[in-house]
């Protein structure tokens, strides 16, 4: 006889970081990859060796924009979840029947602080 | 450790309550009672219902124990209440208010929560009528929340 399920397993929910001051963050999107890849192969071309080194991560993030803040400008710097990144472009939207949406493309090179 | 119960829609209403009853100062004079009760019913009254539970769509076929959930809060109150006549409207919508003011307490609801976990409370509407010099208020909230782990 089947048992009832009483128990869950907890999943992490929401956007990692919802402290901004400029926006309510709705959405967020994290990746993560090297900017250096170096193969090595053998006589047939085959990768038979892979070197990938300094990390680069990725961030972008959307949210509405409270009154009164200022947009970051690119090319400075913002924290989210406690990660320091540098802002590559940063875009503003709005439409007549909604609230403005800001979303910011961020990313953290491994040897900046 | 309480035992866990077999129905998410149980241990809601149960977590609802419990954080209503911490502040029930808030709610002089006014019952809160859970929906699927025999419990006497007179105004004013509260009355928590967690109206249905679904498994949580973004794990698809395999939920492992996570619902989103919708659960209504009726506020009643009476145009003739001998005690507050005159001012029978405005109780109720301070009634209405506090419950807001409740509900909007997300952390809160959280720390109240009694089996497992609420990851998160949204508001989604506040509904008023009146019937039968009866004023009565429907807000409707959208929980998701996880069964305690194993």
């Amino acid at each position: 006889m089947a048992l009832p399920q009483t128990y869950g397993v907890e999943h992490q929910f929401g956007p990692l970081d919802v402290t901004s001051s400029f926006i309510t963050i709705q959405s967020d999107n994290l990746k993560q990859s090297t900017a250096l890849s170096v193969e090595v192969k053998d006589a047939q071309g085959r990768v038979v060796t892979v070197r990938k080194d300094d990390l680069r991560g990725n961030l972008n993030f959307v949210g509405v924009l409270k009154q009164g803040a200022s947009v970051p400008v690119a090319g400075n710097q913002i924290t989210y979840g406690g990660v320091q990144y540098i802002i590559d472009d940063v875009s503003n939207d709005g439409t007549n029947e909604s609230f403005r949406r800001v979303g910011l493309n961020v990313t953290k090179y491994q040897e900046i602080a | 450790m309480p035992t866990p119960r077999y129905s998410i829609r149980t241990i809601t209403e149960q977590s609802v309550k419990a954080w209503f009853d911490a502040n029930a100062a808030l709610l002089p004079g006014t019952p809160v009672v859970l929906g699927q009760t025999d419990s006497e019913r007179s105004v004013p009254i509260i009355i928590i219902h967690a109206e249905s539970a679904r498994g949580a769509k973004d794990l698809g076929a395999y939920w492992l124990g996570n619902f989103e959930l919708t659960v209504k809060i009726y506020v009643y109150s009476s145009a003739d209440d001998a005690a507050t006549k005159g001012q029978a409207l405005e109780d109720h919508r301070a009634r209405c208010e506090a419950v807001q003011a409740i509900m909007m307490d997300v952390p809160g609801l959280q720390s109240s929560w009694t089996q497992g976990k609420l990851y998160m409370s949204k508001f989604d509407a506040d509904d008023e009528g009146v019937a039968d010099r009866r004023y009565g208020n429907i807000m409707q909230y959208s929980l998701t929340a996880v069964y305690p782990p194993a």
